[in-house]
C-alpha cells in the first residue's frame, strides 16, 4: 500500500517548506495584530522544533527527516539561517544543533485544575520573517522539484516527501499550475510526493480547511491553489479525522484564509506520519 | 525465554525491527506465571527512552500485588525520570534533549492477570478467571478448541490507527480498556504488540487460523522466530516494527 513506508535513519523522508516572502506578507492576518510574515515564521519555527523533538532517541537525534525551507520574494532562496544558510535540505540532527538562537517565550498552558497559567518555554529560531519583492511561486516550485529529484535518487524507497507551500496571493512569474503538476509527478516506490498549500488571504472571507472541491472558494487564486494541492492519501485520513477534521477521499491538502492556529494544525496534519513506527 | 508454573505455562518471543538489535527493541514483555501476571508494552519510538518506560511498565505490573494499577503509575513515572536522566541537577543538556525529557516517554500497554476461578477445586487445573487492561493497541486473543473466542481491545484490523491511546511517563493514561473472561484447560491466551496483532487479525479476516502458525513457534529459538518474522515482512504481511509475542497456556491436568 502506498504511503506506508517505514521512516528510519536508513530510509528517511523529507519535508520542504515553500514560504511566500513577498511584500504583501507584511500585511496583517485578518482580525489579528500580527503580520502574516511573523505568523508564518513562528509556525515554521514551531514545526521545526516539533520535528526535531520527534527524532530525539536517547541522547541522539536520528536523521529520520531531512528538512528545508525555500523562501520566495525578492529572490528564490534556501531560507534557513546561520550555519544552515544556503542549504536547501539538511538532516534533522544538523537542524537540531544549529538554530540561529533559542528564545524564551511565554505560553499559556493548562494548569491541570481547569485553569491556565503562563509558562516559560524554549523557542528555537531557524527562520526569520521577511516581506520584500514579488511572488515568484513558479520558480520556487521548480526549485523544490530539483531538490526533491536529488533526494529521491538518494532515497528511492522513502515515505513520499511532503512540500508545504504557504502564500498570501498569486504567482507573479506565470501560471504555477504546470510547475505544481510536475512536482506532484515525482515519486518514490511508496507513492507520489505530496504538495499541500495554505492560502493566507488578507480578505475577511470565512476560513476553509481541507475542502473536497473548489466551488466554495472565493477567488481564482485560492481555486488555483486548491487545484495545485495533492489529495490526502488514505493513510492520512484517519489522523485528520482524529484531529476533528471532516475529510473524505476527495479532500485536498489545502487551507484557505487560515489563521495562525489552523496553519499550525495544517502543518501538523501534513507531517503526521505514523507516530509509532517512525524509527 | 520459557516461564512455568504447574498448569499455567508461558513462552515469550521477540524480534526487533530491521537493522536493530534486541537491546534496541522498544517492546517489552514480562511474565510471572506463578502469580498469573503477564504484560506486554510497546514503547513509542518518537518519545524519550521509550524502551525503558515499556520495561518499567511490564515489570511493575507483573511484580505488583494489587490490581490498582493506575495508583502505581506516579511512583513508576518518578523511577523513569531518575533512570532516564541520571545527571546531577545543574549539568546542562542541549535544548532538544532537555525538552524531550520533559515531554516524557509513551507506550501502549496490555496487562493480564489469571487466577483460579472460585469454582476451581484447588488443583490448579482450572477453571480460571482472567482480567485484562489495555491502553492502546497491544492485544490479547483467546483461543479455545481451535476457535478464536475473544479479541481485546482491538477487534478488527481496520481499527488500528497511527495514534493509539498511550500511557506516558509524565502524563496520565489517555484511556483505559478493561475486560475479563474465563479460562478452560487447553485455552491459549496470546498477547502481542501491534504489528503482530495486525497480522493476526488480517489472517482471521481472510478465514485463516493464525494461532495454528503461532502454536508451531512455541518451540522456536529466538533466532528462528526472527527468521519467521523476516519472512512475513518480505511477504509484506507484517510491518517492519518490533514484534513481541507472549503465549499463556492453560494446561490440562
Amino acid at each position: 500500500m502506498p504511503y506506508s513506508a517505514e521512516i528510519s535513519r536508513a530510509n528517511p523522508t523529507c519535508f520542504l517548506f515553500l514560504i511566500d516572502q513577498s511584500k504583501s506578507m507584511a500585511g496583517l492576518l485578518p482580525g489579528q495584530d500580527k503580520n502574516k510574515a511573523d505568523a508564518v515564521a513562528d509556525s515554521i519555527n514551531r514545526l521545526l522544533y516539533t520535528l526535531v523533538l520527534r527524532c530525539v532517541w536517547g541522547q541522539q537525534v536520528l536523521d529520520r527527516f531531512h528538512v528545508g525551507v525555500i523562501g520566495y520574494g525578492r529572490t528564490v532562496v534556501a531560507a534557513l539561517g546561520g550555519a544552515l544558510a544556503g542549504r536547501e535540505l539538511a538532516p534533522i540532527s544538523e537542524v537540531a544543533r544549529n538554530p540561529l538562537r533559542v528564545e524564551q517565550r511565554v505560553q499559556r498552558v493548562d494548569d491541570g485544575r481547569g485553569g491556565q497559567v503562563d509558562q516559560q518555554v524554549r523557542f528555537p529560531v531557524w527562520f526569520e520573517p521577511r516581506a520584500d519583492g514579488k511572488t515568484p511561486m513558479t520558480a520556487a516550485l521548480d526549485l523544490a522539484a530539483q531538490v526533491l529529484v536529488n533526494f529521491l535518487v538518494d532515497n528511492p524507497n522513502c515515505y513520499p516527501p511532503l512540500v508545504l507551500n504557504l502564500t498570501d496571493g498569486e504567482a507573479s512569474d506565470g501560471d504555477p499550475e504546470p510547475a505544481a503538476a510536475r512536482l506532484r509527478q515525482l515519486s518514490s516506490t511508496d507513492g507520489h510526493i505530496l504538495l499541500f498549500n495554505a492560502h493566507l488571504s488578507s480578505k475577511p472571507a470565512a476560513p476553509l480547511e481541507f475542502p473536497e472541491n473548489e466551488a466554495p472558494l472565493a477567488d481564482e487564486a485560492a481555486r488555483r491553489l486548491f487545484r495545485m494541492s495533492s489529495k490526502l492519501p488514505p493513510p492520512m485520513l484517519g489522523p485528520a479525522r482524529q484531529a476533528g477534521l471532516n475529510v473524505g477521499p476527495e479532500t485536498r491538502g489545502f487551507v484557505f484564509n487560515a489563521d495562525l492556529a489552523s496553519v499550525v494544525r495544517f502543518l501538523d496534519i501534513g507531517t503526521r506520519v505514523d507516530f509509532k513506527n517512525t524509527r | 525465554m520459557p516461564h512455568s508454573a504447574p498448569l499455567l505455562v508461558c513462552r515469550s518471543l521477540q524480534a526487533p525491527r530491521r537493522g536493530a538489535s534486541l537491546e534496541e527493541c522498544e517492546d517489552a514483555v514480562a511474565a510471572v506465571a506463578e502469580r498469573g501476571r503477564f504484560a506486554v508494552a510497546d514503547g513509542a519510538s518518537e518519545s524519550a527512552h521509550a524502551g525503558l518506560w515499556a520495561r518499567l511498565l511490564v515489570e511493575d505490573f507483573t511484580g505488583a500485588a494489587a490490581d490498582a494499577w493506575t495508583d502505581a503509575l506516579p511512583p513508576l513515572q518518578r523511577r523513569w525520570a531518575e533512570k532516564a536522566d541520571p545527571r546531577p541537577g545543574d549539568t546542562p543538556l542541549p535544548w532538544y534533549l532537555e525538552d524531550r525529557l520533559r515531554q516524557g516517554a509513551f507506550a501502549t500497554f496490555l496487562g493480564l492477570v489469571v487466577d483460579a476461578a472460585p469454582e476451581s477445586n484447588g488443583t490448579g487445573a482450572g477453571p480460571w478467571r482472567w482480567r485484562a487492561l489495555a491502553i492502546g493497541d497491544s492485544c490479547l486473543f483467546q483461543v479455545r478448541a481451535r476457535k478464536l473466542l475473544r479479541r481485546f481491545p482491538v477487534e478488527h484490523s481496520a481499527e488500528f490507527t497511527s495514534s493509539p491511546w498511550l500511557v506516558g511517563s509524565r502524563t496520565p493514561p489517555q484511556g483505559l480498556n478493561r475486560t475479563e473472561g474465563d479460562g478452560q484447560p487447553g485455552d491459549r491466551l496470546w498477547l502481542m504488540t501491534d504489528a503482530l496483532a495486525l497480522w493476526f487479525l488480517r489472517q482471521v479476516e481472510t478465514g485463516l487460523e493464525p494461532w495454528l502458525e503461532l502454536e508451531l513457534m512455541l518451540d522456536f529459538s529466538a533466532e528462528r522466530f526472527a527468521e519467521w518474522v523476516e519472512g512475513r515482512r518480505k511477504a509484506r504481511e507484517l510491518r517492519d516494527d518490533d514484534v513481541t509475542l507472549l503465549a499463556v497456556i492453560l494446561e490440562s491436568a
